[in-house]
């Protein structure tokens, strides 16, 4: 099995889960082993911030933005600025470059590298252009940059933040953690802490109410690495499932490689006609054993008393992929005719299609060697033997819903190739095949525009009947619940165009934050006694963190009380806050959110002038404080 | 089947290069057409046929590259295909003897041959020729789908 994106998010979420599952003292040393790999950690998922999303660089103060884009710009930002927190004092601290000791630092340190390689296997999917911006290259590409995963994506960094935030805050305490580390590393974790919290808190105007939408959490995790699986070789008496496999296998194999056919933008690489002609044969026998795959199914569905509707609706799809391979052989005759330059080599695609066609054809017949040659028995493969129970229907399905998923991607890019070799000029006619009064000076004649139209008409239905096909079988597969069922979202978002992606390696380096950053109230009133002892400000820090929490669990189990109680119960907006709410008079007591900030020209003495003097957004109108900026190596003391 | 018998008689006396290239060319068409007008009457063999036709079609064109076929008027029309009462496996088998037979003239040609793309036309018509034979003849390897 190839690996997946979510193979990697499960782990790092079950080593965050393992760390944060410590609550013993630290020692100096695991302390800051725990600060480097934190570092690591928030610095992974930091990555990851709109790294791939098409308008990553949106700057959250732009009133022009939705709820949900600012939402996701705020929770990038914060992201950034709790790695940028870490950064320097994880540097200061400095490394062993040895392996982690401490269990919990080993779980963080395994969190990040999970992560790491969660990501490189995203960027797969995308290559750098001449212009240093990423552009998608697969059909995940747009899967991933979507709007339903990226928020996916978006609300599981997110999550892993907010668990990894209350046990984080720890190590900013003296008395608990390793009391030999700098007051200076305990401010920066505080800091890291709390953005990370917000990075949690800013994406819930974008879920609403909702948790992300199962769907893109479902495409999320099936994101696979771009590279193709191996070529699978065939053997005789293969079982069903493996068969199943093995046409899967070749139909991923089929898509990776047919967009690659078609990057080959020099003529003298070009796919030639004996290629389309292999290609669109080996799509049209591949087509006619689907379709008695699916009538097959459709009888078996019918004997084991699924519901009616299935029945039905596998024969729709085997008639919808008899026409589809009707319209290839269609094709595969026109090249009977009109060809191109020959060449000694074939096409992966021409090469390897050979494949798909004779797994389909050992699912569907009951030779187990069968081959399209003459001298094996056409007989089917009984429908018992194919779905045993009603759980092998979904099976099947999937492998003939993969090959057709397969054919469409092919066929697209094929009529693209016709197109730029008709474009070209690089159809001919053998000239013995002209017409009589036809006198060729050469053993090639240029083909007829009639000709060149049909030929591109055909392509065009075959395009129709592999999307109708498709259409029918993404219905069914979903309605089956089978493997395969996220072909058709995958389908889906590639009807928009592929994304381009800004060059990470120019990104700007954090911005500073639109709210003045948040300091509690205790913390305040530190500062207004002059304290600037780190590990009193860290303490703080923390009881207000600490506060904020408390009154943010107060709110929520509010809410839901409310909820639960029915509609009467939800205080409308403009109602004032009932004094005896509980959150209410938990906030009476403990420190205030943020403050906006006063325009530039009205604080001369503040020394962070560059702070713009935005409108507070969604951060400030959650009531969340948010930390100071990173700025260099000094803390903010 | 008189196509078939009387194209065979054609490329078994041919004495040159220009005479067997041209018997082949309108061989391999002859099988394109038989071919193609047999995939519809069974469609338990219609992968064969399918794939039959696919190859005649590769070792037509390979033939139509040798520099020294001779030049002709087109002729669209063409040899006629076989009976549509004809036997569906007996119109196999004498397509695939069709084939074997190309597969033998063909690498003599070749062999007789003294103009590179002559002998790498008749090379690569010869191996669509051979890989006619197997598909009808039913003597296949694992995957006959080139």
């Amino acid at each position: 099995m190839p690996a997946l994106f979510g193979d990697f998010l499960a782990a790092a979420s079950e080593h965050i889960d393992a760390a944060v599952c410590f609550y013993g003292d630290l020692s100096d040393d695991a302390a800051r082993e725990v600060i480097r790999e934190l570092d690591r950690l928030v610095a992974a998922m930091a990555r990851y911030a709109g790294a791939f999303t098409p308008d990553a660089d949106t700057d959250p103060a732009d009133a022009h933005l939705d709820v949900r884009a600012r939402a996701e710009a705020d929770a990038h930002q914060a992201l950034r600025e709790a790695a940028a927190s870490l950064r320097a004092d994880a540097e200061r601290i400095g490394g062993t470059g040895a392996e982690p000791v401490f269990p919990a630092a080993r779980h963080l340190a395994a969190a990040a590298a999970a992560l790491t390689a969660g990501h490189d296997l995203l960027q797969t999917h995308f290559a750098p252009g001449p212009d240093g911006a990423r552009t998608g290259r697969s059909r995940w590409a747009t899967v991933i940059a979507s709007e339903p995963v990226s928020a996916a994506l978006l609300s599981e960094l997110a999550d892993s933040g907010r668990r990894l935030a209350p046990w984080v805050a720890r190590l900013s305490l003296p008395g608990l953690a390793g009391s030999g580390l700098p007051g200076s590393a305990r401010l920066a974790v505080s800091a890291a802490c709390r953005w990370l919290r917000i990075a949690d808190i800013a994406t819930q105007p974008g879920r609403g109410d909702h948790p992300p939408a199962a769907a893109g959490l479902k495409l999320l995790r099936a994101v696979p690495a771009h590279t193709p699986p191996p070529r699978r070789r065939p053997h005789a008496g293969e079982t069903v499932a493996a068969l199943c496999a093995s046409t899967q296998t070749t139909a991923e194999r089929l898509r990776y490689l047919a967009p690659a056919v078609a990057a080959r933008a020099h003529p003298a690489a070009a796919p030639t006609a004996a290629c389309w002609q292999r290609t669109a044969h080996g799509a049209a026998i591949t087509g006619h054993c689907a379709e008695l795959i699916l009538r097959s199914l459709a009888d078996r569905a019918r004997i084991l008393g699924i519901a009616p509707a299935i029945p039905s609706a596998l024969r729709h799809a085997a008639d919808a992929t008899s026409a589809g391979w009707a319209a290839w052989r269609a094709a595969a005759h026109a090249f009977d005719t009109i060809t191109t330059e020959k060449r000694a080599t074939l096409t992966p695609v021409a090469a390897e299609i050979g494949d798909l066609a004779l797994w389909t054809g050992r699912l569907a017949h009951s030779d187990p060697d069968w081959t399209p040659a003459r001298g094996h028995p056409p007989d089917l493969r009984d429908p018992a033997d194919l779905a045993f129970a009603p759980a092998g229907i979904p099976a099947v399905l999937a492998a003939v819903h993969h090959a057709a998923d397969a054919l469409a991607v092919v066929a697209a890019e094929d009529r693209e190739a016709v197109r730029a070799a008709a474009a070209s000029r690089r159809l001919f006619v053998p000239a013995r095949l002209m017409p009589e009064h036809h006198d060729a000076p050469y053993p090639y004649a240029p083909a007829p525009h009639p000709h060149v139209d049909e030929l591109l008409a055909t392509y065009d239905n075959v395009i129709r009947s592999a999307i109708r096909a498709g259409r029918i079988i993404d219905d069914l597969a979903t309605s089956l619940d089978a493997p395969s069922s996220l072909l058709g979202p995958i389908r889906a978002a590639n009807r928009r165009e592929m994304p381009r992606l800004a060059h990470r390696g120019n990104r700007p380096g954090p911005q500073p934050p639109l709210v003045r950053p948040g300091t509690g109230q205790v913390e305040q009133t530190l500062r207004q006694l002059h304290i600037t002892e780190p590990a009193l400000l860290a303490r703080a820090a923390v009881i207000d963190d600490a506060a904020r929490d408390l009154i943010t669990e107060a709110t929520t189990k509010t809410h839901r009380r409310d909820t639960a109680s029915g509609p009467g119960h939800h205080r409308t907006t403009g109602t004032p806050p009932d004094p005896r709410h509980p959150a209410h008079l938990a906030a009476k007591d403990t420190p205030h959110g943020p403050v906006a900030l006063p325009p530039k020209d009205t604080r001369p003495d503040n020394p962070r002038s560059n702070v713009p003097s935005a409108p507070p957004h969604e951060m400030s109108r959650m009531g969340i404080a948010a930390p100071q900026p990173h700025r260099g190596n000094n803390p903010g003391l | 089947m008189h196509d078939i018998d009387s194209i065979g008689a054609r490329l078994r006396a041919s004495g040159d290069l220009a005479a067997t290239l041209a018997a082949s060319f309108d061989a391999f068409e002859v099988i394109r057409r038989a071919a193609r007008a047999c995939e519809n009457r069974d469609l338990g063999l219609l992968p064969v046929f399918m794939l039959a036709a696919g190859a005649a079609v590769e070792g037509r064109n390979s033939v139509a590259a040798a520099p020294s076929l001779p030049r002709a008027n087109g002729n669209a029309d063409g040899p006629e295909g076989p009976q549509p009462s004809a036997d569906l496996h007996d119109v196999a088998d004498w397509l695939a003897a069709l084939g074997g037979l190309l597969a033998r003239r063909l690498p003599a040609a070749a062999a007789d041959a003294t103009v590179p793309g002559d002998r790498a036309a008749c090379a690569d018509a010869a191996q669509a020729a051979a890989q006619i034979h197997r598909l009808l003849a039913g003597t296949c390897g694992a995957s006959p789908v080139r």
